[in-house]
């Protein structure tokens, strides 16, 4: 494999973990709430990108979707856990990400199951060597991380932001969260690749 | 179909025994350090690799493997503790920080435990012939379970109440600072109960890898239904966590009689430890802990 491909590949890496990164940190930094169970909220979105992706729906539009299902079910588990002390919002969770990784392994149908689904890339120039098809999406996956860093920092400094900030001090969660932490959970889906279950 | 109840109440009770043992440590540590200790998983495939080790490789069976296997992660359950959780309370860690510490040392075990033995599932060797008894389907290997429970439960209750150390360990998670101030050695307390915690869950672990296989996931697989036998138990609280875990075991054998009949695949079965766990965090924090109001 050309060597070149993996350092993309790392790059790509480096930028869907600083997504992540910027979401915990709205999460935990902001508004003081451990969220253990990230990866489910990233699965979900991974897969609905994937699905959707299968037939043939163009790839900003999946990542939309891909996003707001999961900023549905951020919003759904928010509700009882927000209620929780830290200790048991994170065993909930953290559960609420094996149930989900039971279903997906389980339900062949979904997305085959434990071998998962292969996705082709966000975009794919015609004839385009691979290279530049690699860089391409590179530039994709950090045009999101940059749009998601300049929304939190909107965010962080608008009057929403610091009642966030004041939630945190005060211990006393608003189920508003569950919005925005799925607001950065898109970012996963734009490297296409194999996704295993 | 016909369903064959005593053994689903029979299967319950090999379960429930599986849990009681795993959530003693899990359930006392919580209950004195304030935390819950992810990595409990780790000290279950642990104990499973290392009585794999005497039992298959040194060869000399499963009693000897319990023993030496209970010794050695007790010694691993108290140095985690001693080296790295007492030192991140000492400088003042809260507790997420320790609940990430617990995570990321139960991830430096697990893939060591990969990296020494292999990601490939181990099997024991020895084999357990079923026989009947009336209507019921056993092996030894899950009576040894229901027994090692049973005396695990008989032991812990006269530790607990009639045993200086048992009195110690109720005082401390009750009330630290009243503990320590009638002479009690908190350190050394929490120290014997972090060790008799990793002990029993490498005597768990034992019990799962014989019935079973063991790979490095082994507790990690078992580890959340664990957590909620001590949450539904309350935190902290031996006798809920005895009533916690057969109550779970039966739910979970009753559940995959469900399961089936609807069609689903039973892996589900963890699936009912998970939302019994979810339900009671919401709905009642505190568990079974005021119906046993004496632990």
């Amino acid at each position: 494999m050309d060597p070149l491909l993996y350092v993309f590949d790392i790059v790509v890496y480096i930028g869907i973990f600083g997504m992540l990164a910027l979401s915990l940190n709205l999460e935990f930094g902001f508004a003081g709430l451990a969220n253990f169970g990230k990866v489910a909220f990233f699965l979900i979105g991974a897969y609905t990108y994937a699905l959707l992706s299968q037939i043939g729906i163009p790839f900003y539009i999946c990542l939309i979707a891909g996003a707001s299902i999961s900023a549905v079910f951020g919003f759904l588990v928010s509700l009882p856990a927000l209620r929780l002390r830290a200790d048991y919002l994170a065993i909930v969770v953290l559960t609420f990400g094996e149930i989900l990784r039971l279903v997906v392994k389980n339900e062949d149908w979904i997305a085959g199951g434990d071998w998962g689904i292969s996705v082709s890339r966000a975009i794919s120039l015609v004839g385009a060597p691979p290279r530049v098809n690699a860089l391409v999406n590179i530039g994709l996956v950090y045009l999101c991380l940059c749009i998601c860093f300049f929304a939190l920092q909107l965010l962080a400094n608008s009057p929403y932001g610091r009642a966030i900030r004041a939630i945190r001090e005060d211990e006393i969660a608003a189920e508003a969260l569950g919005k925005d932490r799925a607001n950065i959970r898109l970012r996963c889906l734009c490297w296409p690749q194999l996704w295993q279950g | 179909m016909t369903i064959n109840w005593a053994q689903v109440l029979f299967n319950s009770v090999v379960t429930g025994s599986f849990y009681l043992i795993g959530a003693v440590g899990i359930t006392l540590t919580y209950g004195l350090s304030n935390f819950p200790n992810f990595a409990h998983a780790e000290f279950i495939t642990v104990g499973a690799f290392i009585g794999y080790m005497v039992a298959e490789q040194l060869g000399l069976g499963i009693p000897a493997a319990l023993i030496v296997s209970f010794l050695c992660t007790g010694v691993v359950g108290f140095l985690c503790y001693r080296c790295i959780f007492q030192p991140l309370a000492r400088r003042g860690a809260t507790i997420i920080h320790l609940m990430v510490a617990s995570i990321a040392l139960g991830f430096i075990l697990r893939h060591s435990i990969g990296a020494v033995w292999s990601w490939e599932p181990l099997y024991f060797t020895s084999t357990w012939h079923a026989f009947d008894v009336g209507p019921l389907r056993v092996t030894w290997l899950w009576l040894g379970l229901i027994f090692a429970a049973l005396s695990l439960a008989t032991a812990m209750h006269f530790v607990l109440v009639k045993t200086k150390i048992g009195k110690a360990i109720r005082a401390t998670s009750s009330n630290p600072e009243l503990a320590l101030a009638s002479g009690i050695n908190i350190n050394r307390v929490v120290w014997i109960t972090w060790f008799i915690g990793a002990g029993l869950a490498a005597v768990a672990g034992i019990f799962r890898g014989a019935d079973t296989q063991i790979w490095p996931m082994t507790g990690w697989d078992a580890i959340l239904p664990i957590f909620a036998v001590a949450v539904l138990g309350g935190i902290g609280n031996f006798y809920g966590a005895i009533a916690a875990a057969f109550i779970i075991g039966l739910a979970e054998n009753i559940g995959v009689v469900g399961l089936i009949s609807l069609g689903l695949s039973t892996t589900y079965r963890i699936g009912i430890a998970f939302l019994i766990l979810i339900i009671t965090l919401i709905v009642r924090p505190q568990g079974l802990a005021m119906l046993f109001r004496r632990a």
